[in-house]
């Protein structure tokens, strides 16, 4: 199938690694839970040392555009104080696990056959502290929230374009029972027609599943789209799959579309049919470092040290460890951080051939301007970044930059491109205040 | 545990710089290795001049404009390399030097390194030398001539007409087109095989180390143009010939596609190919020298960043629609405009002062050519007339400047004639007859001065020059063609 997208990349997509391989999930000693693991207000803590909790209470909550935060256990509050995380520092609820799981009964479990409105399920979504679990973390209650009622698609993100991570395509080939219930209920809440999971066709397995799972299923599409990265990226994947354009630093759902990845999804099943807030997910814990490379079930607020103890450890000459996929993820110079909401992967990479030369430069080969998905100039913009030029990066836009890297990836001038859009994309918004 | 922490994208490609430079190299190595078959190894010492020359420039630039040394990153032997291609094998050593240190340090390094200038600095440096030196880069030694190793200041070689003078004068070359395909050793060292030059292309296309649109774009326009405005008899052999003679396809190959001066969008590369075709026709049809592939690519290269904004810029994330703004045309337009006010107003005021000091000349040269005459007035060229190029008439006679083929190139005469018919005087302008054989017609004052005193009408028992039968009755037919042509003249004036 050919790309509805112009430009993007084609790599060695390094799946096997893990695909298909389940591991036994870790049973941490001590969990380290950030309060904030979700774009918007950081949840404030509320309990404190010393305090008991069990499995699935509220640990911390906050007003406005936030999420509340669960315990991923039951035992007692070791310290409430800032912790090393992904991205820095941040205030943490460190649990020490009794290893009951003693549950704290926070939702209530509907019957299968429950049809919930947009505002109910709005209103489970936010008290089961879901995040958009595949990209930045957005609430996802606002996300369905701001479209009950104005969107006709529900599209199910299983593409999952980068490469090595494999966690998505464990839910397909385990759970496409719950997804496609999932998609169904989501769907019917916002009062939209057409509910489509989207799948890569370079993955065979994954497309195969969804076939055999959607085979007696009329009311739910599947979408194989072409294996190019990133397809999973929200308007390239609102194009392929209803053929509409999201304008220009508009949303997915100025073209009439929700999209949720499907481990957000699964998420939402779990809350609803069992109850469960979200406090566990699956994490690909991959790359040539890790000795078994593995997918695991994971409590939120595990170690990265214990996720890669569980997958036979890592060998010595491991030279970068990226939460997330190694496209888009970020990079950590510890394995004492915890596991979010929103860590789709651990990946251990040997070699670093993104480290940096001494003398990045752009020899104009115009190479970023083929890989960019979104029909940037890279090449400009990078000049005009570098320079502080606002009036050129907004007519150039920047803004509709979606940070996937593929301009950075393929320039053999090695230059910054995605940190200088990213510092240039706040030189805009500081420019629009 | 020794990890990185960089921001992301944490895997890359393997491209570099450094590798898509040794593509360049690779490419261009079956030009060199065919330029030193032809040229001998003077070919390879010029290569290597320049290259050494280009290494150690930037490497000096570097160390005194304090920056990273650059030099690992391969482009300054690009650079090197491709300077050479586009030199004849004859050039003295000392004219490669300047012309590589002008490459990589004003028009590179100045510009501020790598990807940074305007200007491909190999053709630069050529533009360069052809404005300092441009009798060492318009010579080129005959097939298969001996090239001397040496010669650092001056280098003497015997010049032969390349196929591209021959399509200056209009003609189509000797040499048949497979020849000229395949081995064309008559002009600069990198020139020598199209066929070498196509080989290294396809190299670089397979290595998509260059796109093809602005080299199709380039030949396909100057295809077309030397297609539609042929000379001779056959529009197609004209363009075959055209296409293959000179440096336009080692231009558009490797010149016209370099990535610091050339646009990356699609429409914008098509355009600026399209408009070094157009260029390089119009050059070579009127320029001063018979090749225009330098000045074409050089006058394109400026406007890359402008056609970029004007047809690149895309309106949509997702869908290929484009939108040409050209909110800020009037920048390059006013100043084509205001270059060309300026050139017209010098012109017209320099117009007075060039009648003036021609008028100085002519009392100067044709006074002393035609005795008692002191005020001399251009008058037209009768039609129908060949090879009469200048009429100038004074008080005793006329002064007439006539061109006849010689053994090689045209020889030019300029010959007074008394209004009584008479040879008064005769000087050779130009002649490309070589030594030996005619090229000694232009001093020899023995074999010239024969012709003093006749009307026109005995020339043809006129004194051989030794050896130079063509050259001596080329001369004696121009001289017999000025003094009939006066004749004419002064018996339609008297009546007669």
């Amino acid at each position: 199938m050919e790309p509805v997208f112009s430009g993007g990349i084609r790599f060695a997509l390094k799946k096997n690694l893990s695909a298909g391989k389940i591991g036994t999930s870790p049973v941490p000693e001590t969990v380290v839970i950030p309060l904030k693991q979700h774009a918007g207000a950081a949840a404030s803590p509320l309990v404190s040392a010393g305090d008991t909790v069990r499995f699935g209470q509220k640990i911390g909550d906050a007003e406005g555009l936030s999420l509340p935060v669960h315990a991923s256990v039951s035992g007692y509050v070791e310290a409430v104080e800032e912790r090393p995380c992904v991205g820095g520092s941040t205030l943490c609820v460190v649990i020490r696990n009794d290893g009951f799981d003693t549950p704290e009964p926070t939702l209530e479990a509907y019957s299968r056959k429950a049809q919930l409105t947009g505002q109910a399920l709005r209103g489970i979504l936010r008290d089961a502290g879901i995040a958009e679990m595949g990209g930045n973390g957005f609430p996802a209650y606002a996300k369905l929230g701001a479209v009950i009622g104005k969107a006709d698609t529900l599209i199910v993100n299983a593409c999952e374009p980068e490469p090595y991570v494999t966690a998505d395509e464990v839910l397909l080939r385990n759970h496409c029972p719950e997804i496609i219930e999932g998609a169904r209920l989501i769907r019917d809440a916002i009062g939209a027609v057409r509910a489509v999971i989207a799948v890569s066709e370079g993955r065979e397995e994954v497309v195969k599943s969804l076939r055999r799972g959607l085979k007696d299923v009329s009311d739910v599409e599947a979408a194989i789209l072409p294996d190019r990265y990133p397809q999973g990226a929200d308007k390239l994947l609102v194009a392929a799959v209803t053929g509409r354009e999201v304008p220009s630093g508009g949303l997915p759902m100025d073209a009439g579309c929700l999209v949720f990845n499907i481990a957000t999804v699964y998420a939402i099943t779990q809350a609803v049919y069992v109850g469960l807030p979200s406090v566990e997910r699956y994490v690909s814990v991959t790359g040539e470092a890790v000795r078994r490379p593995r997918n695991l079930l994971v409590r939120v607020g595990t170690s990265f040290a214990d996720l890669v103890e569980a997958c036979g450890g890592l060998r010595e000459d491991v030279r970068k460890i990226v939460a997330g996929g190694p496209m888009t993820g970020r990079a950590v110079d510890s394995l004492a951080v915890p596991v979010t909401k929103t860590t789709s992967a651990v990946v251990c990479l040997l070699s670093d051939s993104a480290a940096e030369t001494a003398r990045p430069s752009c020899v104009r080969c115009g190479k970023c301007v083929d890989a960019c998905p979104v029909n940037l100039d890279p090449l400009f913009l990078y000049r005009y970044a570098r320079t502080e030029d606002a009036e050129e990066l907004k007519a150039l836009r920047l803004m509709d930059c979606i940070e996937c890297g593929a301009c950075a990836y393929v320039c053999p001038g090695k230059l910054p491109l995605v940190e200088t859009f990213r510092a240039g994309k706040k030189i805009l918004k500081e420019a629009a205040v | 545990m020794n990890v990185n922490v960089p921001a992301s994208p944490h895997i890359r490609s393997g491209a570099s710089t450094t590798r898509i430079m040794l593509d360049m190299v690779l490419a261009l190595l079956p030009s060199l290795i065919a330029g030193i078959l032809a040229f001998g190894l003077r070919a390879l010492l010029v290569t290597l001049v320049s290259v050494g020359t280009a290494v150690a420039g930037e490497t000096l630039y570097c160390l005194i404009a304090r920056k990273n040394v650059s030099v690992p990153d391969l482009s300054a032997v690009v650079t090197g390399l491709l300077f050479a291609m586009v030199l004849p094998a004859s050039v003295p050593y000392y004219i490669v030097i300047l012309g590589v240190l002008f490459a990589v340090v004003a028009v590179k390094g100045i510009a501020g390194g790598l990807g940074e200038n305007t200007f491909n600095p190999a053709l630069a440096g050529r533009a360069f030398l052809m404005l300092l030196f441009p009798v060492y880069l318009t010579r080129f030694a005959a097939a298969g001539a001996a090239l001397p190793p040496g010669g650092f200041m001056n280098v003497d070689i015997a010049a032969s007409a390349t196929p591209l003078a021959a399509l200056r004068a209009g003609q189509v070359p000797q040499t048949g087109l497979l020849q000229l395909f395949l081995w064309n050793p008559a002009g600069t060292i990198g020139g020598t095989s199209a066929a070498a030059i196509l080989a290294g292309f396809v190299y670089l296309l397979a290595r998509r180390v260059v796109r093809f649109r602005i080299p199709v774009a380039y030949l396909g326009t100057f295809a077309v143009l030397t297609f539609a405005f042929y000379r001779g008899e056959n529009p197609l052999t004209w363009m075959l010939y055209s296409l293959l003679s000179g440096g336009v396809l080692f231009g558009a190959a490797f010149m016209a596609s370099d990535y610091s001066s050339s646009p990356v969008h699609t429409r914008a590369q098509w355009l600026f190919g399209a408009g070094c075709g157009i260029l390089t026709v119009l050059f070579r049809y009127s320029g001063l020298f018979p090749e225009g592939v330098t000045y074409a690519i050089l006058l394109m290269n400026p406007l890359s960043w402008h056609l970029d904004r004007w047809f690149g810029r895309r309106t949509s994330a997702v869908r290929a629609s484009r939108k040409a703004d050209f909110s800020d045309a009037w920048k390059p337009a006013l100043a084509v405009v205001l270059a060309g006010l300026v050139l017209f107003g010098a012109v017209t005021g320099l117009r007075g002062i060039r009648k003036d000091m021609e008028q100085a000349y002519y009392r100067e040269v044709f006074g002393r050519m035609l005795p008692g005459s002191s005020t001399f007035t251009e008058i037209p060229v009768e039609e129908g007339e060949t090879g009469i190029r200048k009429v100038v008439k004074g008080e005793t006679g006329y002064v007439v400047e006539v061109a006849e083929p010689g053994y090689v190139d045209d020889i030019v005469l300029v010959v007074s004639v008394t209004n009584e018919g008479m040879v008064s005087g005769l000087a050779v302008k130009s002649s490309s007859e070589t030594y030996g054989l005619g090229g000694e017609a232009a001093s020899d004052v023995d074999f010239l001065g024969q012709f003093l005193g006749t009307y026109g009408d005995d020339t043809g028992k006129a004194d051989a020059l030794t050896g130079a039968t063509e050259t001596t009755e080329a001369v004696a037919r121009a001289v017999r063609k000025a003094a009939l042509y006066v004749q004419r003249l002064t018996a339609a004036g008297e009546g007669r």
